[in-house]
């Protein structure tokens, strides 16, 4: 099972993820397509890279009126375009703020592990995102105590 | 054909008016000046007429972005802000990095000017296509940090950007700076002051247009390339774990680390305040700007003593040095602590340190009475005075009202002090003294915005490698920091290199002092990025061009051979101590040598109409009317 763990306490927030992230869909350059974001809080220097781990809750039952959220054959979660009717209930139903509203108001984004080799992963100056294979799907518990930035 | 790279709109705002216009932006000033620095000095040169006063609503202040911002060129996210400066009265202007100016780009700006005054406090909000002028009065008198908080309270978007001015530049403080992303001051040559003058408080900046390169397979290619070269890069590790802070021991070690006002070379406290001290003691962590592999800014956290629980970003060398060497302070926190309140109050903190430490010289020679100086203990170092004068000059008060219109208007309305006031054409000098760096004192004395090493950074002159002295300017002596011969051509090429950076608006550091972006490589990037076809002597030439204008600005202003000297100190007074020992400033010979180079009238500095119609600048030549 892959998927993508991020260390914010390694994050520099330069956001090269958000622009390869948004290259690779349309060759052109704009995080706001992106399916992964870099939150960030100068005050605290805190850069929070927020991107889809593949929780095993997810989708979550009824999210999705179209059942166009959903998990595919390799388990991973996708959101199927065709089904899609753009109603943004997986958006607001992530806890993690991980499927992304794009500025065209079309379908969400949310990762889908590059076919198994991210580019975010490749590309990050500070190795604060990495692909894991090990074990299973995440769940939101596997995050709580995690260590507060700074 | 189309500009890929390129927003493609200037965006212009008058502030009396409330008038908004959207305006293409102009082919022959991409063709001629690429972006940037060079954008707003040529329009400066165009819409500024001699004699304007900074400081009235005829001012315009230019924020610009560059053809490579917002892709994933490394390092591209810097922004120029430029205006008449109140400070110095001649070109300012000011750079700064961080993610402001990728946003500004995906909103869809190469290039805001700022014209007019509103009658009230306001801030600008951006949203891609609407620009709207809101009411800032609840944000009027606030500092950075707070103003920003109170803005995306607001807004409730986590990823807008903010520009800032504190209470440093509505205060009338002629040496303050606007800041982005908190903490990335563009505060050299008072930019705030002007933004304040207009009443403007704050830009706030949300983007989602994308940007689009000519040839985006080359371009990947290429900034690949510059990204392994980054990695690869002796100075990756260092500048990661100090970022600039890490030469503040070599320029101990070297002797020419200015030192009490300059009195000195050799700091004996270096190694208490120094990159290495930062990075053991405080920092814990690497940041970056937009589009940057190599994150070399440091967020610090203060866990013991007087500042505990102080954190934030930096600082960078110039404002460490200046608040420990320059002011002779050997209290690491307290230096962080200063640069803080200049961050927050919004001021320039190498001007400020300059003010202070000059105060403690005229102090220590008996020039400067307590009773001036509000009853303040001005000896060397002493860290209660420092912090308490940070906070009077951003508030004008007392002994702060004096220092607050600059070094150079302080000696003046004292009366005395004037011989050691340092500055280059109004502008406070920067922390490396020009007798033990004779190439970039060369820069310093030439910088069209004045006392400034980021015009030229010939930072070659510190290899001692006299093959590439003879390679690239015909003496062994360019590569060596305490001659003086070679140094002209040597500050003329790196002025046109700087130049070019500028407009691309990249790092300095990277794309120059790492050597990543020679000419060449600069071309290519710019052809796969725009489209535009220039090979590398072209690049070259813009980057002369760009220097010629802003020289031609600082003419018609008066300024000629006679204003590009530095304080006689630097002249006369050779250094005492230290592996600087005995040397002295050579300025004459340099400065026939470089206005050969630059063709230049030896006799006044003043560019020739020849060089400039080469420069296809015929018109600047009409304008200053150079024979």
């Amino acid at each position: 099972m892959k998927r993508i763990i991020v260390d914010k306490d390694r994050c520099s927030g330069c956001r090269y993820c958000e622009l390869i992230c948004s290259y690779r869909d349309s060759l052109v350059f704009n995080p706001r397509n992106s399916r992964i974001r870099v939150l960030k809080h100068d005050e605290l220097g805190i850069d929070d890279p927020t991107v889809c781990h593949q929780c095993a809750e997810c989708p979550p039952e009824d999210t999705c009126p179209t059942q166009a959220f959903w998990r595919d054959k390799d388990n991973i979660v996708r959101i199927e375009e065709k089904a899609c009717n753009v109603c943004y209930a997986c958006v607001e139903a992530c806890p993690h703020g991980a499927v992304f509203r794009p500025p065209t108001q079309t379908v969400p984004l949310v990762c889908d592990l590059c076919s198994g080799e991210p580019l975010c992963v490749k590309k990050c100056p500070t190795h604060a995102i990495t692909l894991s294979t090990k074990g299973s799907a995440l769940s939101p518990r596997d995050f709580e105590g995690r260590a507060e930035a700074i | 054909m189309k500009y890929y790279g390129y927003a493609g709109t200037v965006l212009r705002i008058n502030l009396s008016t409330g008038k908004i216009a959207r305006n293409e932006l102009e082919r022959e000033l991409i063709r001629g000046f690429i972006g940037g620095r060079g954008f707003n000095s040529k329009r400066l040169f165009e819409e500024i007429p001699y004699g304007l006063d900074p400081l009235s609503p005829e001012n315009k202040l230019m924020f610009a972005t560059g053809p490579l911002v917002g892709t994933m060129f490394p390092t591209a996210c810097r922004f120029n802000v430029s205006a008449k400066s109140p400070l110095t009265g001649i070109l300012g202007d000011s750079n700064a990095g961080g993610h402001f100016a990728a946003e500004m780009k995906y909103a869809g700006y190469d290039q805001i000017i700022i014209e007019g005054r509103s009658r009230e406090p306001v801030y600008i909000s951006i949203d891609d296509d609407l620009v709207r002028i809101e009411d800032a009065r609840h944000l009027w008198g606030r500092e950075v940090y707070e103003t920003d908080k109170i803005l995306r309270e607001n807004i409730k978007d986590s990823s807008a950007r903010t520009a800032i001015v504190g209470p440093a530049a509505e205060n009338g403080v002629k040496f303050a700076g606007i800041f982005a992303d908190l903490m990335r001051a563009a505060a050299r040559t008072g930019v705030g002051t002007v933004m304040a003058s207009k009443r403007l408080k704050a830009l706030v900046i949300r983007g989602s247009k994308p940007v689009q390169v000519a040839d985006p397979d080359r371009f990947m290619r290429i900034s690949e390339e510059i990204e392994d070269a980054i990695y690869r890069h002796p100075q990756y590790w260092p500048r990661v774990k100090m970022g600039t802070t890490r030469i503040l021991t070599p320029v101990n070690e070297m002797g020419l680390l200015p030192t009490r006002h300059f009195t000195q070379g050799v700091f004996e406290h270096a190694s208490e305040v120094s990159g290495e001290r930062l990075a053991e003691k405080y920092n814990v962590k690497s940041r970056g700007c937009f589009s940057c592999n190599i994150p070399c800014s440091r967020f610090y956290n203060v866990r013991e003593g007087r500042f505990s629980g102080l954190k934030g970003e930096g600082p960078e060398y110039e404002a460490l040095s200046a608040f420990t060497a320059r002011v002779g302070n050997r209290d690491l926190a307290l230096a962080l602590k200063a640069n803080d309140m200049a961050n927050k109050l919004g001021l320039d903190a190498l001007t400020t340190a300059e003010c202070i430490s000059w105060s403690m010289e005229c102090y220590a020679k008996g020039w400067l009475s307590n009773e001036v100086a509000d009853g303040l203990d001005l000896s060397w170092g002493n860290g209660e005075t420092i912090l308490t004068l940070i906070e009077k000059i951003a508030r004008r008060e007392g002994f702060g009202h004096v220092l607050a219109d600059g070094v150079r208007a302080a000696s003046q309305k004292l009366g005395f002090g004037e011989e050691i006031a340092m500055h280059i054409k109004g502008l406070e000098m920067i922390q490396a003294d020009p007798r033990g760096l004779k190439g970039y004192g060369l820069g310093f004395a030439v910088a069209s915005r004045g006392g400034d090493h980021l015009r030229a950074e010939p930072f070659i002159e510190l290899s001692d490698d006299p093959k590439r002295g003879i390679k690239l300017f015909g003496v062994p002596e360019a590569t060596r920091r305490l001659e003086w011969k070679g140094k002209g051509k040597l500050v003329s090429y790196f002025e046109n290199w700087c130049a070019v950076v500028d407009a691309l608006e990249i790092c300095k550091n990277i794309a120059e002092n790492m050597e990543v972006l020679p000419f060449p490589k600069a071309a290519e990037v710019i052809r796969a990025a725009t489209g535009l076809n220039m090979d590398a002597d072209a690049v070259a030439q813009v980057g002369e061009r760009i220097v010629n204008i802003e020289r031609a600005f600082l003419v018609r202003g008066g300024i000629t051979r006679k204003d590009d000297t530095m304080p006689s100190r630097f002249l006369r007074e050779p250094f005492t101590n230290g592996n600087s020992k005995g040397s002295v400033f050579e300025l004459e010979p340099m400065l026939n040598e470089y206005y050969a180079e630059r063709g230049w009238d030896l006799r006044t500095g003043i560019p020739s109409r020849q060089k400039l119609k080469q420069l296809d600048l015929g018109y600047v030549a009409d304008a200053i009317n150079t024979r």
